[in-house]
């Protein structure tokens, strides 16, 4: 979309809301009057050159958001301090006032402030003139943000280098790229205007905002900023929410489907600029919605976006929903097990989908084993859980389970992956474990590991700065598995879809500067890791020292203390926004397949958690109950949510970010391994281990096996576990055909030898290899195939193998579901 | 690999095994010393005290085996017997049958022995004396369910076979006896195990488990106080399972000590006089600390390198292994906490020099010490913590007690100080590398006080140490240069003389301190009838030369070196032998076992002799010189005699004459010297080897001095340029650095065939000499870079004879070659 130009709101108000009544009616649901919002709530307009623009917005009874800006009247209660412009105030006397906003006979005050209303500011460059690169795209990594510029001309990718940025533009090239003597013909105008030939095209029109900065700029004689300039502490966008009607039927607009933005940026002088058009606007997911150049977000069809906003180097995000257009069907009275279900559940009725049934006794009984041990319910435990007839009794399962030593392995497992431990000697795993048979709360946990000190096989925790002499790839692995962002970007420049920025990266990574090791010269396989005391981390663009300060939050008092235990303090800490949040959602994601924020070690401003109520709700029961992982576990797996059905209704077809049905997820490489042992009775040797080690008890992840390899293992070799592959592919299944694996173990096993011995039944033999394999009993219509089908065999051993395989090689019995 | 092969067969099944009762088949060492007279393995290796075992031997290279080296008392071989061949065993293995009896006082840990042969002594092995009574491990794997009940007290030798094995014990204890387990695995002297233990209850409960320990290195350690009467379960696996890596399999042999012995985890020693009664307080023993009054063995042989052992015995019962300890006449002072505070810490009487002893019980804890120094004088600050199996990573530092000034601190030690092990290999550092170490000078005479903590701030029982400040003295340390590889076992370090004929070996050394100036050393308790032949040490090897006497013994006994400065006052000396255990290939070791004193025997005669006549004239730099050697070599010798340098001084190459034939000859060897060869005296001896050098068999002639001087002068040859059939001058410009008397004679080498040139005089007052070098017709065209020039200078002996000093001068001096018709000039001149 081109710069300027605007979708027009097209909603008709009355009509809106005359459905809405009418739906209220018909639903016997006490109808309520639309709500009428205004953006911002206070404005304050200083020096000339200040804009504010001002939205109204109407929240309707279905929570559908309409903008209403271009309707409105806005009336100044004295009309010569202020000019409106096209919905914009505009400065002209000093004072306060009061502007009254009007539609449809509703109306909402809003103080005014003017200040300096005749001073006129300069324009800066850091301040002015570096967003207009931003969002021109100039400093792209595509463009001349690419680490070797375009045509040779280099600027810092997305701006995280002003000084040297200022340098390139004005001083590197003397007399070509600007030319303060006729400003207007700098190349730096006449580029982006494509007045001379640009690889880039056209950037923006003479008449952009964009443009009259650069001007404004060189006109003034493209001064170098001085130490005055006030610098930006936040950003914040207006309206705080934006749910849309989606494009209509034939992908026609249909009534309220989009909304203007606006930004405002704050700076650290108490002043703040509405910034809007020198914003970067992108959308997370366009199929649902898009967004323009100049801040227009509009609906598509129904799902979810976040509107990202950049501004310089600062960031800021907006979640849009997009409902159906139409009137809003009605949400069913869902039960509730737990606050889990309420939170899910006010997310679902915003965006007007009704989740699946709940799953049964079998299905319940088969996904929760999976998930929180790893194994597949014997059939004797089958047996009793079906017939149990108690209504606790899922309940009482779950605490069963969570009991269980192999609940440890599967976390242990977890956690050696994300700390990459990959030796059994120093016994990292055997560690681990140890804390987690202890139920050692994950903050202790993770206090002694960040603080650990001594050689590798000694104290065991010391094993997770094998990387020691390189804090910035601690720091990026402490903020990936602990935060759950990935800040790897900022090391070369500030990260384009988040809030880092290279103080950040370089501040942060100077937590860990002053370890130091040394070699232990009586097993030179040992490496003695310890704090020297000494040592700073320096910024590569002008080499200062970083002062160690937390990601996102402040520098701490050091004191003389070890930095990796300040900082443990600090991520540790209740009131930490990331170490909480991250655990219940690597928790929550082991058990839907996918987190709230998804992927889980990718939280970003773009990358918004798709229920944050829901995440800080698991974060908070996680901190209130001193961190034990288990009693989290138990919350979520007795939620409805954990519990619902994989058969989609009409609504959640499409939805597989909101939980509301149960996801076909592939067994990972080492589950499914144990469960093959475990069907068929016969154990692999993996490695050196003794024989009857599971997968999941492996404390090594090099050893051959072409079964893990090929069901896509990790190798611990990164942080993000991003070797696990539960993705199916041929390789898979010609090894579960082919393969020894299963047919071997079919072979080997004693299994079908004992069910012919025990039952007579040739049903019953059925029956019990269905529930051994797939926790279920045939169908009618599977039992009377395979009847007929035994009694026309020769061998009826060989059609129980060959059930046996054939179950075995099922989706069914791949997947948890 | 044929020898691999052979140890894989015996080890092939488990049965097999035990029957044979070859307990100690290491397959890699097997290979590597299968060259050497070595004892491959002896089983078994465990023997108890006060006992007459009958122990295997598997030998290489030994065929007629005497007598039995040991190099501790307590240990005595009644009887030695051949046994007869069998089929697994190599064309050179013997396999021979010692009973040994063992003293019931025998101390307590590793014994060190070689096998003494008519031809001389075997590579060093050793033998593990215990008070426990050996049992063997059963046959028929052993799970949880269905484990290998043993006794208490009891000592098992035990063996994992396999990736993944666990071996399970099952002892019964009643309620408040000790349960301790000692499990020796890397302490055994043996290839690298890395063993685990854990003890359970009968309910599988995890009790107590132990992987790495402070007194047991890389051996788990563990014990407890049993809760009830009932049935305990001991499992013994290979920590990683072995997983982990190339170099260490899952397979190795272990001994489980397993009773209600006392295994205290530290001792900390008081007093220290040697030779008397030291009080030793012993911590970390389940039931708690317990101090005892022990007699220290008199002698300078009850310790090496300055440590001795001592084992604790609580009613009775003795401790399996035990614990070194440091016994020298310093006095030491034992920790009285709390001690924290230097400032605050109780005055000490003690004048330096003085030890200290404490452990740094808790984490944070500091350790302090006052002693006296007087003004001047200069300290060594050195603790011994892992030396003494302790597991502090000791810190030190040394403060002026008046104003609190640091005059000294140290972590871990500089290189130079470790060990003069690191000379030839620098990766193993053993427990020395990570002992504090530090020197001060007293600018003030006064109080000084020591502070002792852990460099992680770490603390526990087994945080021991002992601090020794003792003046700085000279010192000076030899040792015999195993044969590389380095890897390879222990071939070399011995010395076997045959009668009537001499063995040399090369001795290095190190100077600490030491004044400058050729040492004197000599040694002590050589075998009767051999004496020793020892340049003075002025450079960092010399070559020593023993001789036996036509009629002397065969026996073989331990020597001692002493040695003295310039001026005759005797040296600190210290002959440092390490045999390295638990190879981790190329050049780290897990486990070392020490050797003060150089084992010599007397062999029986053997067939060669050699004499190396005076070396007629010196060796130039980049000159020649010739050594004429006299061999005799009898019938009886099998393999071909080699002739070659003891050592080689750096820049030097040798080059024999022709082969060594039976019989008596003289050969010749031409010695080069290149331009990098260093000027000097430098004592020479020629050596005949066996096949290989590892076997260790071999003679020596006499040690001559082999003198190299600068070179007399310098030599640049011009290029010239010929045609087939001419004659031109080749001028040579020289240097002349040294006057001689008479004409020397310089000749042309290395010129193309169909080149001459004849050789011409020179005297000492030329700056130049020419050649005149005709090429015949057949001369090859082309640029040849081979001509050099010989000089022979006339040098008048110190006897006053005449010898020729050869120099080689000129290398690569050019001559091109053309066809006649291409001389420039004798072109023809183009038509007009």
């Amino acid at each position: 979309m081109s710069p300027g130009s605007i979708t027009r709101p097209t909603a008709d108000l009355r009509g809106v809301l005359c459905v809405a009544l009418l739906l209220a009616c018909a639903g016997g649901v006490v109808a309520g009057e639309p709500v009428i919002r205004v953006y911002p709530s206070r404005v304050v307009l200083e020096g000339a050159a200040d804009r504010q623009r001002v939205i109204v917005q109407a929240v309707d009874p279905d929570g559908r958001t309409l903008d209403l800006t271009s309707r409105a009247r806005l009336v100044p209660s004295l009309p010569g301090r202020v000019r409106i412009v096209d919905g914009m105030l505009e400065p002209l006397v000093d004072g306060t006032l009061e502007l009254e906003v009007s539609v449809d006979g509703r109306r909402v005050q809003v103080p005014v402030t003017v200040r300096d209303a005749a001073a006129k500011a300069p324009v800066r460059f850091g301040l002015d003139v570096m967003p207009v690169l931003t969002k021109g795209g100039c400093n792209s990594g595509s463009c001349h943000g690419a680490s070797r510029g375009q045509r040779g001309f280099r600027l810092s990718v997305f701006g995280f280098d002003p000084a040297g940025d200022y340098f390139r533009i004005t001083r590197e090239f003397v007399g070509r790229r600007i030319d303060l003597a006729r400003p207007a013909s700098s190349l730096l105008l006449t580029k982006p205007l494509e007045q001379v030939v640009h690889g880039g095209g056209q950037r923006f029109d003479s008449d952009s905002e964009m443009y009259t900065v650069l001007l404004k700029w060189l006109e003034q004689g493209a001064p170098v900023d001085g130490k005055d300039v006030p610098r930006v502490t936040r950003l914040e966008v207006f309206p705080s929410e934006v749910v849309l009607s989606g494009a209509g039927a034939g992908g026609q607009p249909a009534a309220g489907d989009s909304h203007r933005l606006v930004v405002r940026a704050h700076y650290d002088d108490g002043t703040d600029r509405d910034v809007t058009g020198l914003s970067v606007f992108t959308s997370t997911n366009t199929a649902a919605a898009l967004v323009s150049f100049a801040g227009v977000v509009s609906g598509q069809r129904r799902g979810e976006s976040f509107v990202m906003v950049m501004y310089g180097e600062h960031n800021v995000g907006l979640p849009v929903i997009v409902v159906p257009s139409g009137p809003a069907a009605k949400f069913p009275a869902l039960p509730v097990a737990n606050r889990v279900d309420e939170l899910v559940h006010a997310k679902l009725r915003k965006l007007r989908v009704v989740p699946s049934k709940l799953c049964d006794d079998g299905t319940f009984l088969r996904r929760v084993y999976l998930d929180t041990i790893g194994l597949l319910p014997e059939p004797s435990e089958y047996a009793r859980f079906v017939a149990d007839q108690r209504p606790d009794k899922r309940k009482r399962l779950v605490d069963t389970l969570l009991g269980r030593p192999e609940f440890t392995d599967l976390w242990v497992m977890k956690w050696a992956e994300l700390l990459q431990v990959r030796n059994v000697k120093g016994g990292f795993f055997g560690w681990l474990r140890k804390r987690y048979l202890a139920n050692v709360p994950m903050d202790r946990m993770v206090r002694e590991l960040l603080t650990a000190e001594g050689g590798f096989f000694r104290d065991p925790p010391a094993q997770y700065f094998r990387q020691v002499g390189k804090p910035k790839i601690l720091a990026e692995n402490v903020a990936q598995v602990f935060m759950g962002t990935r800040i790897q970007c900022a090391q070369c420049h500030n990260h384009p879809f988040d809030r880092w920025t290279m103080n950040d990266y370089y501040a942060f990574a100077a937590f860990f500067a002053q370890l130091g090791s040394k070699r232990n010269w009586e097993d030179t396989r040992e490496q003695i890791v310890f704090n020297t005391g000494s040592g700073e981390v320096r910024h590569p663009i002008d080499d200062r020292v970083m002062a160690p300060r937390f990601l996102g939050g402040k520098v701490p008092k050091l004191a003389g203390r070890d930095r990796r235990a300040v900082l443990a303090e600090w991520l540790t800490d209740a009131g930490n926004p990331w170490f909480a949040r991250n655990l219940a959602n690597i928790a929550w994601a082991q058990y839907f397949g996918r987190g709230i924020v998804d992927e889980v070690d990718d939280v970003r401003l773009s990358n918004p958690p798709s229920n944050p109520e829901l995440l800080d709700f698991l974060a908070d029961r996680l901190v209130a109950d001193g961190y034990d992982f288990r009693k989290l576990i138990r919350t979520i797996t007795l939620s409805h949510a954990y519990q619902r059905a994989t058969e989609p209704t009409p609504s959640n077809l499409r939805d597989h970010r909101n939980f509301s049905r149960a996801e076909f997820r592939r067994l990972r490489a080492e589950v499914l391994h144990d469960c093959l042992c475990q069907a068929t009775g016969v154990p692999s040797r993996l490695g050196g281990f003794p024989l009857g080690t599971r997968a999941v008890q492996l404390p090594v992840a090099s050893m051959s096996s072409e079964f893990l390899t090929t069901f896509g293992r990790s190798n611990r070799e990164t942080v993000c576990s991003c070797e696990v592959d539960v993705q199916p592919n041929l390789s898979q299944a010609l090894h579960l055909i082919n393969g020894s694996t299963t047919w071997g173990k079919i072979e080997r096993g004693r299994v079908l030898e004992q069910l012919m011995t025990r039952h007579d039944d040739p049903g019953d033999v059925i029956d019990a290899l269905f529930v051994r394999c797939l926790s279920r009993r045939p169908t009618k219509d599977e039992r009377t195939r395979l009847l007929a089908a035994e009694v026309a065999a020769t061998d009826r051993a060989e059609i129980y193998q060959d059930l046996f395989w054939a179950l075995l090689n099922s989706k069914e019995f791949l997947f948890n579901h | 690999m044929r020898r691999r092969g052979w140890a894989a067969t015996v080890v092939s099944t488990r049965q097999t095994l035990v029957a044979i009762g070859l307990l100690l088949v290491v397959s890699a060492p097997v290979l590597a010393q299968s060259e050497a007279r070595a004892v491959v393995s002896a089983a078994p290796r465990y023997l108890q005290r006060g006992t007459v075992t009958s122990v295997r031997l598997n030998c290489a290279w030994l065929p007629s085996a005497e007598d039995i080296l040991f190099y501790s008392p307590g240990l005595a071989c009644r009887s030695l017997t051949l046994l007869e061949d069998t089929d697994t065993l190599p064309p050179d293995g013997r396999e021979y049958l010692v009973s040994i009896e063992v003293a019931s006082d025998c101390r307590i840990g590793q014994h060190r022995f070689r096998v003494r042969d008519r031809a001389g002594l075997s590579t060093l092995h050793t033998l593990y004396v215990g008070p426990l009574p050996r049992l063997a491990e059963q046959a028929q794997p052993t799970t949880f369910e269905d484990p290998q009940r043993v006794s208490l007290d009891s000592t098992v030798a035990g063996y994992i076979g396999e990736v993944g094995q666990i071996d399970w014990y099952r002892v019964e204890a009643r309620k408040g006896q000790r349960l301790n387990v000692d499990v020796q695995a890397v302490r055994m002297a043996q290839r690298l195990f890395d063993a685990h233990v854990t003890i359970l209850d009968a309910k599988a409960r995890v009790l107590a488990e132990s992987d790495d320990t402070g007194l047991g290195l890389h051996d788990p350690i563990t014990g407890l106080v049993v809760p009830a009467d009932g049935s305990y379960m001991i499992a013994i696996r290979e920590s990683g399972f072995g997983n982990e890596g190339s170099y260490k399999g899952p397979r190795g042999r272990y001994l489980l000590h397993v009773g209600t012995f006392p295994r205290p985890l530290a001792a900390i020693a008081e007093g220290g006089l040697s030779g008397k009664p030291v009080r030793l307080t012993f911590l970390g023993d389940p039931l708690g600390t317990f101090t005892q009054l022990m007699p220290m063995p008199p002698g300078p042989d009850a310790s090496v390198f300055g440590t001795s052992t001592v084992t604790p015995m609580v009613a009775g019962q003795w401790a399996p292994t035990p614990h070194p300890i440091r016994i020298n006449s310093l006095q030491t002072v034992v920790e009285t906490e709390p001690n924290d505070n230097w400032r605050t810490s109780p005055a000490s009487k003690q004048a330096a020099p003085a030890a200290f002893a404490g452990v740094i019980s808790r984490r944070g804890d500091i350790d302090t010490f006052r002693f006296r120094a007087t003004k001047g004088q200069r300290l060594v600050i050195q603790v011994y913590a892992r030396r003494l199996y302790s597991r502090l990573d000791s810190v030190v530092e040394v403060r002026r007690v008046r104003d609190g000034t640091s005059v000294a601190g140290g972590d871990d030690p500089p290189r130079r100080h470790r060990t003069s092990l690191f000379a030839y290999n620098s990766h193993h550092a053993g427990w020395f590398a990570q002992d504090a170490y530090t020197e001060m000078t007293a600018n003030e005479a006064g109080d000084y006080v020591v502070l002792v903590s852990d460099h992680l701030k770490k603390g526990g029982v087994d945080y021991h140490y002992r601090v020794e400040v003792t003046r700085v003295e000279p010192k000076l340390t030899l040792f015999v240069r195993r044969d590389p590889p380095y890897w390879r076992g222990t071939p070399g370090q011995s010395v076997s003389v045959p009668r009537g004929n001499r063995y040399a070996v090369i001795v290095e050394n190190q100077r600490l301190n030491c004044p400058a100036g050729p040492l004197e050393v000599s040694a002590r308790g050589l075998p009767p009838g051999v004496t020793l032949e020892a340049p003075r040490i002025s450079s960092a090897k010399v070559p020593m030369l023993f001789t036996a006497t036509d009629d002397a013994v065969r026996a073989a006994s331990l020597v001692r070196f002493v040695s003295s400065d310039p001026k005759g006052r005797p040296l600190v000396t210290q002959f440092e032998q390490t045999v390295f255990y638990g190879l981790n290939p190329p050049s780290y070791a897990f486990f070392g076992v020490d050797s003060e004193r150089l084992a010599v025997a007397v062999a029986e005669d053997y067939p060669v002799s050699l004499e190396l006549e005076p070396i007629a004239a010196p060796l130039v730099q980049e000159g020649e010189t010739v050594l004429r050697i006299r061999t005799r070599v009898g019938p009886n010798q099998r393999r071909p005699v080699r002739l070659s340098m003891l050592y080689k001084p750096t820049g030097i190459s040798a080059e024999l004459s022709e082969k060594v034939a039976e019989g008596e000859h003289v050969v010749e060897m031409r010695l080069e010297a290149n331009r990098e060869t260093s000027p000097g005296r430098w004592p020479i001896a020629v050596v005949s080897r066996e096949a290989t050098q590892l076997r260790g068999g071999g003679v020596s002639t006499q040690l001559r001095t082999l003198e190299v001087l600068p070179a007399f002068l310098d030599l640049v040859l011009t290029r010239a340029i010929l045609a087939r059939g001419k004659t031109v001058p080749l001028k040579a410009q020289l240097e002349q650095k040294v006057e001689f008397r008479g004409k020397a004679i310089a000749r042309l080498e290395g010129l193309p065939k169909g080149v001459t040139a004849k050789p011409v005089a020179i005297d000492a007052s030329d700056e130049s000499v020419t050649f005149q070098v005709t090429a015949t017709g057949a001369a090859p065209v082309g640029l040849h870079k081979t001509l050099s020039c010989r000089v022979s200078i006339p040098w008048q002996r110190p006897d006053g004879q005449l010898a020729a000093v050869v120099h080689r001068l000129g290398q690569g001096g050019q001559l091109r070659i053309l066809e006649a018709a291409d001389v420039p000039g004798q072109q023809e001149q183009p038509q007009p």
